[in-house]
């Protein structure tokens, strides 16, 4: 019964002892390595190894020259389309103008009375 | 050869900007908006990192990194809870995988540092050694509760593991604690 209560005594003194330990490591724990504050270069450094990614940047200036290449195929596509109609043009009129002027000159061919009148030299 | 980008960089309005501004100007790629949210958050992640690293250069590739990862996956924030919530939870997420690595790379305790202003001779506690012969999740949620001083709700929520998940850790955690002490004696 003595040893017993013995024991207990030293055990209940163990236990106090160790739960002292346990509350100064909490107490050492609300302080560990409070106060590791950024430089002011943190924020440079953080930008400068942003990830800037090559299909991103593709992307991002495909879109940006997109308005303009679609401007300039609209422009070229008009530029075209009035040239062939311009060239479609002028082509109906040269032959037109080639009719016309070999109408006009089998109208005003001063030799035609040479043709016309070949019987009457027979 | 440091680069001098930001200190120009500049979001307009800056100040007076709503992170809900920052965090839509971000998403379209305004670096400068970016740079202002990690103005704003740089001591919290710093403050937080340095709960589970002793030296700077940890706790400046975390808070690096935090950043870095944020900027990836800013998609991913919903903006249901304020922007701090998710920042934290992307640095703890950092700091965990950071520690878990060094476990797994056996990274002897860096004994010969100086200044640890942790171990109090007159206690007789080096805690750092102390936290060295812990697991890293027992360590992590020690941190969080003892060193933050977190509830096991506000845990679950920041980390995003359930509460019971947190009792049952931060249960083992402690009852290990307990056996290094004793195993110190």
């Amino acid at each position: 019964m003595t040893g017993r209560r013995a024991e207990d005594g030293v055990g209940g003194r163990t236990d106090g002892r160790l739960e002292s330990r346990l509350d100064e490591v909490r107490r050492l724990l609300r302080d560990h390595h409070a106060g590791i504050e950024p430089d002011p270069h943190f924020v440079t450094r953080v930008m400068a190894r942003l990830p800037r990614d090559a299909s991103w940047s593709i992307t991002w200036a495909a879109r940006r020259i997109l308005p303009v290449s679609l401007a300039c195929a609209m422009v070229l596509t008009l530029a075209l389309l009035a040239g062939g109609r311009a060239a479609t043009t002028a082509t109906a009129s040269g032959a037109a103008s080639v009719s016309a002027s070999a109408a006009s000159a089998g109208a005003g061919d001063p030799l035609e009375w040479l043709l016309e009148s070949r019987g009457e030299y027979r | 050869m440091e680069l001098v980008l930001p200190m120009t960089m500049t979001f307009a309005g800056d100040r007076d900007a709503t992170e809900a501004e920052l965090v839509a100007a971000c998403r379209r790629g305004d670096e400068a908006a970016f740079a202002a949210l990690v103005r704003r958050h740089q001591h919290r992640v710093f403050g937080l990192a340095s709960r589970f690293f002793r030296r700077r250069e940890d706790v400046e590739e975390v808070a690096q990194e935090t950043f870095l990862a944020a900027w990836r996956r800013l998609d991913t924030y919903e903006a249901r809870a304020p922007f701090e919530h998710w920042i934290t939870r992307v640095c703890l997420r950092r700091c965990y995988a950071r520690l878990d690595a060094e476990r797994c790379r056996d990274a002897p305790l860096p004994a010969a540092e100086p200044a640890a202003p942790e171990h109090d001779p007159a206690v007789g506690i080096d805690v750092e050694r102390l936290l060295a012969r812990l697991a890293p999740a027992d360590r992590f949620v020690l941190l969080l509760l003892d060193g933050e001083g977190w509830s096991v709700k506000e845990i679950a929520e920041r980390v995003g593991w359930s509460a019971a998940n947190v009792k049952v850790r931060a249960f083992r955690a402690r009852h290990r604690l307990r056996r290094v002490l004793e195993e110190d004696r």
